[in-house]
């Protein structure tokens, strides 16, 4: 068994590394010609290609990855802590809030102060909403699950209605809808490493956090008075699930907006190759989170370059069918 | 054969314009869809900026602007429209809804081809007569617009005047481009990473200023969305921003930190050209306004002299 997760893990490992080498190499239009593995031999190359591997593909890449990697953490988290499968990130509304707060600092004409208000904002939206869900989503200072999920979807819902709002008053005014739209779809165009600095660490110590929580929420999997009998503190994990969650979620809106699917799909897939023990479930969604936003990214960047699409789309479009053909399965099971 | 001549003089008369009755007119609109029209049209209702424009110029010239009765609920915004002001005394400003078009009891109506197709379907119900303009794609289709609704609304000799002071204009801006050297290259952003590419107005403008769109080499159209690494191979020389969109440091500032902008001369030398929206979206005769502050700040050789201050 143990031989099998190493290498069905050693698998999606690799695949990683083909997607990130190829996200770093890929010829663009004939713009940025780094053919596969000529560039590390060549390092004659002119200061524009210097400026597009270094400073444009490399810190995407990494963002992309650990972006990725974080939504594929939290969905895990999620599908745990809602102990359903098909539970993703988005349900408790910090995507939304986040989008909404960027959305309005787009909206006010202030994302030209800073490259640091819009992540700020969409940070500082996401936040709020987790601490709101924090306090609906109990009484009488024990957690309820079901006042948790509606209270997200209430807010959710709330948020979503006041970034329509925003987008109805906008829609003369071209400049600002077209940053609205396009922060709404989500994507890594314009990130650079002092995004990358600013996320990675904060990220890494919470997924750091989250994945020692796995063995509990394996016997949490098996049922909240099981995992009582065996001296976890249901409440207290439920917490600190809860905001992990939102830490990784408001971290990864506040960069890259909105990322549909990812937090489902890949948790999902995941539990297929590896299966439900939460701790290679988590290892393994982690790198195939990170191994999909970069293939959405290299797919946004080259399909219709040297245009650019919303990475955000192509995240749907691979995890929507998936979805649907998650839910027939589960239909015909029953 | 004199009498096959006088078919085909007829003929030809009837495609552009069929009397189809006593005074009844017909025309022919973007869609393609016949606009019938008994008498010269009193009560004019326009729902875009640009029909508004053109309209509120010719009428201006015919001295009957009172036949204007209704304009875009966006003409009396000073950020959309040239005619801001003027615009104030016209008692109807029509736009979303039904009924803000019922209201103003609209003898002919002139929308865009952007204005939504249920709404004109809906207005097209209740038997008012609707022109719907073409798309701007360049000057040339701002002439169109111009010779279209000065025979729509029976001022033909407005319009001819009107059409005549701007192509006048335009004529005088062409011949005082200095021809030295290479032309600028410039690039007008919309949002952050999207450009103002071929079959736009915006490039057609470029060539009254002595400049030259940044974007052209890649041969888009319209309004696209560019990735970061086609953006750093543009390099433009002049960058176009609409006043509304934060100040010019801010706008420097931002662009310098960017890796695909950071390497532009336009950064570089701080050669920021700052125009109000409404120039760079004007389609009409007021585009002219843009077209000279762009010529003027592309030949001020202190254009980026603040760079670094």
């Amino acid at each position: 068994m143990a031989n099998s997760f190493s290498l069905r893990s050693l698998l999606c490992f690799l695949i990683l590394i083909v997607l990130a080498t190829a996200s770093l190499f890929w010829k663009v239009n004939g713009e940025a010609s780094l053919m596969p593995f000529k560039f590390p031999l060549h390092f004659k190359i002119s200061p524009i290609m210097e400026t597009i591997f270094y400073e444009i593909r490399l810190p995407r890449l990494l963002i992309s990855g650990l972006c990725g990697a974080s939504l594929a953490g939290a969905g895990v988290l999620s599908q745990a802590l809602f102990r359903n499968p098909l539970a993703s990130p988005s349900v408790l509304g910090i995507s939304s809030a986040g989008t909404f707060c960027a959305c309005l600092v787009f909206f006010l004409n202030w994302s030209w102060w800073s490259w640091f208000i819009i992540p700020s904002a969409a940070f500082a939206g996401a936040s709020i909403n987790t601490v709101i869900v924090f306090f609906l989503g109990r009484r009488s200072k024990i957690f309820q699950i079901d006042r948790l999920l509606l209270a997200g979807l209430a807010l959710s819902s709330m948020w979503g209605a006041f970034t329509s709002l925003l987008i109805s008053v906008s829609l003369e005014d071209y400049q600002t809808l077209n940053s609205i739209m396009h922060w709404m779809l989500g994507g890594f165009s314009g990130l650079g490493w002092e995004h990358l600095k600013l996320c990675v660490l904060p990220l890494g110590v919470t997924l750091l956090f989250a994945f020692s929580l796995c063995p509990e929420l394996n016997l949490l999997s098996l049922g909240s008075d099981y995992a009582t009998s065996l001296s976890v503190s249901v409440p207290k994990l439920r917490w600190k699930v809860l905001l992990s969650v939102g830490m990784l979620v408001a971290i990864i809106v506040s960069l890259a907006g909105m990322l549909p699917f990812v937090g489902l799909l890949v948790p999902h897939l995941s539990r297929l190759i590896v299966g439900p023990e939460h701790k290679r479930l988590f290892i393994v969604s982690l790198i195939n989170g990170a191994s999909l936003t970069i293939l959405a990214d290299l797919l946004a960047r080259t399909v219709v370059a040297p245009i650019e699409m919303d990475v955000g789309v192509f995240t749907a479009l691979m995890g929507a069918p998936f979805f649907l053909v998650m839910l027939w399965q589960r239909q015909a099971n029953q | 054969m004199r009498s096959l001549y006088l078919v085909w003089v007829i003929c030809l008369c009837t495609f552009v314009s069929v009397p189809a009755g006593a005074g009844l007119q017909t025309y022919h609109d973007a869609r393609g869809k016949v606009i019938k029209l008994r008498q010269k049209p009193r009560r004019i209702v326009s729902a875009s900026v640009a029909g508004d424009e053109i309209l509120w110029l010719i009428l201006k010239k015919a001295e009957s602007l009172e036949r204007l009765v209704g304009v875009s609920y966006l003409a009396d915004q000073e950020k959309f429209s040239h005619i801001s002001s003027e615009v104030k005394a016209v008692p109807f400003k029509v736009g979303k809804s039904l009924e803000t078009f019922v209201k103003a009891q609209p003898d002919l109506l002139v929308l865009a081809s952007f204005n939504r197709p249920e709404l004109i379907q809906q207005i097209e119900q209740l038997s008012l007569p609707v022109f719907v303009m073409k798309d701007f794609k360049s000057i040339g289709d701002i002439i169109t617009a111009i010779r279209s609704l000065a025979t729509l609304i029976g001022e033909e000799k407005a319009g001819h005047l009107v059409e005549q002071d701007f192509v006048s204009e335009l004529n005088l801006l062409k011949k005082s481009i200095k021809g030295e050297g290479q032309p600028s290259k410039v690039l007008a952003m919309v949002g952050e990473q999207g450009v103002m590419a071929k079959e736009t107005l915006f490039d057609d403008m470029l060539g009254f200023t002595g400049g030259v769109n940044a974007s052209l080499g890649l041969g888009l159209t319209g309004w696209p969305r560019l990735g970061d690494e086609a953006l750093i191979s543009l390099n433009p020389d002049f960058l176009v921003f609409p006043e509304e969109g934060g100040s010019t440091s801010e706008l420097l500032a931002k662009l310098s930190r960017k890796a695909s902008t950071k390497s532009w001369n336009a950064v570089k030398k701080c050669q920021l050209i700052r125009i109000p929206s409404r120039n760079l979206i004007a389609a009409s005769p007021f585009i002219l306004e843009g077209i000279r502050k762009i010529k003027t700040d592309i030949a001020n050789k202190d254009l980026g002299s603040a760079c670094g201050k």
